[in-house]
Order: structure tokens, then sequence, then C-alpha cells
């Protein structure tokens, strides 16, 4: 398996804040761990402190991941130590959100399903 | 034939520009968007806050779009007086740019046409440097977030205009009492119309349901995603520096703050969003020490 290498700067230049700067990072790894590589992301100590530069670039591949396994293939270098909090952040949050919004769509099915199985009962039960 | 009022106006500005005198300042300014000379009457005013100073540039701005002039009389307590000259709002009355400085109690009033990474740095150094000690963990919140208000207005907004963004110090002498006022707002599209056109909130909706929506956990405009931390953590961090947040959006204004209930009030419609933080910068905040240390799935090197 050989490996992605993607320095920060030459990636994204000085513009590390919005959703729409996080885009050429979030699609190099990608396209690298789609080609089956190990990705290696250097942030080169720049301080990021973009809750939405980080989510859409690094947090997205690991909440959605394109590939099996992509958190053991993605390493985060040269991160400094509030932006690997802040990342840690966006990550539980997101995965209790969605772990929420996961048992209320399966309750909601269980619901339609037993609604189903009554009225399925209700008919053999007439005939 | 044009009436003399539709050729001149004068506003007369109220003695307190703050967030409460929100609607007295917006229908005066909008009764003279059009008038060919408006003369902004500050005679009496006493205190300018970040909204107030970003509600009278945005007007000025306008007018100035339109090729109308605007002038401003300027108050005669003199700390106000000072503030009108550092702020740049004196600047933009007479034509010239904003250059964006920083004075001693307030950060420039700035109209950025995309994220500007040097703002949210500026406006951190100039909050902690009237604070005594803040540790590093809160000021990178504090950084966090503005970055986020900041973020939030050039990628939602969808305004060709850009957005503002001022904050001022207030060095008053009870040190229990809000402080630091910062101001960012935006002449897009307004949250109620970002949260509808993402399709996942429903086909209608008020402008108070969208911003109380906006203030939930998870709730974003983005097709197919979770939200990221967002106002949520916003209202937390300031709500832990015993302060508020208010919003203002198309005919809605929300205000969130420790310990009390939600505050919703009709409000003139504005073409928009305007978010206002104010908090005390001398609190530590209890809120980086309670979530800084989650678990993760990344690999650091």
């Amino acid at each position: 398996m050989s490996e992605t290498i993607l320095k920060l700067h030459e990636i994204c230049g000085e513009n590390t804040y919005t959703r729409d700067d996080a885009v050429p990072l979030y699609n190099k790894i990608r396209d690298g761990l789609l080609a089956g590589n190990n990705v290696t992301v250097d942030f080169e100590e720049k301080e990021i402190s973009s809750e939405s530069f980080l989510d859409e670039a690094i947090v997205e591949h690991y909440i959605h991941p394109k590939v099996p396994n992509a958190a053991k293939k993605i390493t985060l270098k040269n991160v400094l130590g509030f932006d690997k909090s802040l990342m840690a952040r966006i990550y539980n949050y997101r995965k209790e959100i969605e772990d929420k919004q996961l048992k209320k769509a399966q309750k909601a099915t269980n619901a339609t399903h037993s609604i189903i199985r009554d009225s399925n009962q209700d008919s053999s039960a007439k005939k | 034939m044009p009436t003399p009022e539709s050729i001149r106006g004068r506003v007369v500005l109220p003695r307190l520009m703050i967030e409460r005198s929100y609607k007295l300042i917006f229908e005066r300014l909008e009764q003279t968007i059009k008038a060919q000379e408006v003369i902004l009457d500050a005679s009496d005013v006493l205190w300018i806050s970040p909204l107030g100073t970003i509600l009278l540039a945005d007007f000025t701005h306008r007018r100035q779009e339109l090729g109308l002039t605007t002038s401003i009389i300027m108050p005669k307590q003199a700390m106000s007086n000072q503030y009108i000259r550092d702020s740049g709002l004196f600047n933009l009355t007479q034509s010239s740019n904003l250059d964006g400085a920083i004075t001693s109690s307030n950060v420039q009033l700035r109209l950025l046409n995309r994220m500007d990474g040097n703002v949210p740095e500026l406006l951190v150094n100039f909050a902690c440097g009237q604070a005594e000690d803040v540790d590093d963990d809160d000021r990178a919140l504090l950084r966090v977030w503005v970055t986020e208000l900041m973020t939030n207005a050039n990628d939602h907004a969808k305004s060709e205009k850009g957005f503002w963004v001022c904050a001022r110090y207030n060095p008053n002498r009870n040190p229990k009492l809000n402080n630091m006022n910062i101001c960012v707002a935006d002449s897009g599209i307004g949250i109620k119309e970002s949260l509808l056109r993402s399709g996942k909130y429903g086909k209608e909706m008020s402008h108070s349901q969208a911003i109380e929506k906006a203030l939930e956990e998870g709730v974003t405009s983005r097709a197919g995603h979770t939200g990221g931390l967002g106002l949520k953590h916003i209202v937390a961090y300031v709500k832990s520096h015993g302060g508020s947040l208010t919003i203002f959006s198309g005919n809605a204004c929300v205000r969130v703050r420790r310990k009390r209930k939600k505050e919703v009030k009709t409000i003139p419609q504005y073409q928009g969003t305007i978010v206002t933080a104010a908090f005390n910068i001398r609190t530590v905040s209890k809120y980086s020490k309670s979530e800084g240390s989650a678990e993760s799935p990344f690999q650091f090197q």
C-alpha cells in the first residue's frame, strides 16, 4: 500500500477558515483513500481554530468514511494541541447527533412495522 | 415634483444606540434611505454599541451605492464623539475607505467581502488585551467562535456585499457587567430562507421559528450533513461568561441569556442576519475546562 502525503499549505494556502476553503483538502484525502493509499496530512503546525474548516476537511472522513477503516488509513501530522481537541469535540458532537438521529429513525421504523403488523392481524381476525 | 422630505432628511439618533433601540434606529433610518441628503444627528448620543455602529454604517454604505450623501452631526459627549471617529463611522460619512485599524476601546468597523483570517485574530487579541489574564484554552475558544460567526456569515448569507464586523469594549466600573460586545452582520438571505432552501426543515416557518431552530443541536442548512458545533456552542461560551447572544433575522429577534428564558420579539424586517454577543471577558470560562478532553478516533503524529 503506498502513501499519499498532503501538505496543508500547498493545498489550501492561507485559506483555512470556511467550508469552501476545506473542499480541496477533503477531495485530496478522499482521492488518496479511494486509490487504496494511506493518507498523511501535514498541518505544518498551522493554527486552524476553525470548526467549519476542520469539520468539512477532516472530521467528515470519520463520520461518513468513503472506504472501510478510513480512520486507520489517515494520519494527521503536526497538528497543534488546541486543534486536536477541537477536532475531537466536533467528532464527538456529530457522532452523538448522528446516533440520536439513527435511534429516532429506528424507533419510527419499528412503530411503522408494528402498525402494519397490527393491521395485518386485524384483517386476518376478521377473515 | 419631489417633496422637501425626499430631498433632505434628518435622523435624530437615540441617546443609547444599543440592541434595545434597534426598532427605533432602524425605522428612523429606513424612512430616509432614499432622500438626496441625510444628516445623522448624533448630538445627544451617549453610547453606541457595535450593532448601532453597523446599522449606521450599512445605512451610509447603501446610500453611497445609490449616489446619495450622508453627513453626521457629532455627539456632544466626548467619549461618543471619539468613538465615532475611532470606529471608522466618521470616515464612512466622509466617503473615505474603512481602514480597519484597532484603537484603545474598539475594533474598527470592517466590511469584508470574504472571510479574512486576520480579523478573528485581531478581535481575540483586542478582547484578551482588555482582560487581566485569559488562559490559552479560553483564548483559543474565543477565536473558534468568532471565526465561526464570521464563516457562518460568509458561507450561509449568500450576500454579494459581504458582511460587517465590529467590536467594542465598555470600560464600566462594575467588574460583573458585560464589557465586551462583538457584532457580525450580513445582508444575505437570512436564517429562515437558508433553512428552507436546505429542504430539511419543512416548507414553512416563521423567522422566529427559524432562529430558534438554528439554535438547536445539530441543525444545519448543509444538505445530507449533520451540523457542526454551530450557534449552540457559541451560546454556551457566551453564557459561561455571563453574557447574552442576540440574533436578528427577517422580522424576528431572539435573545438568549444565562439563567433567563429565551426572549423572542418581532422587529422591522431586516434583510439578512445580525448576531451580537455581549459577555464579560474578565470572567473565567468553565466551558473550555468541561469540554476539552474528548476522546477521538484520530491518529496524530
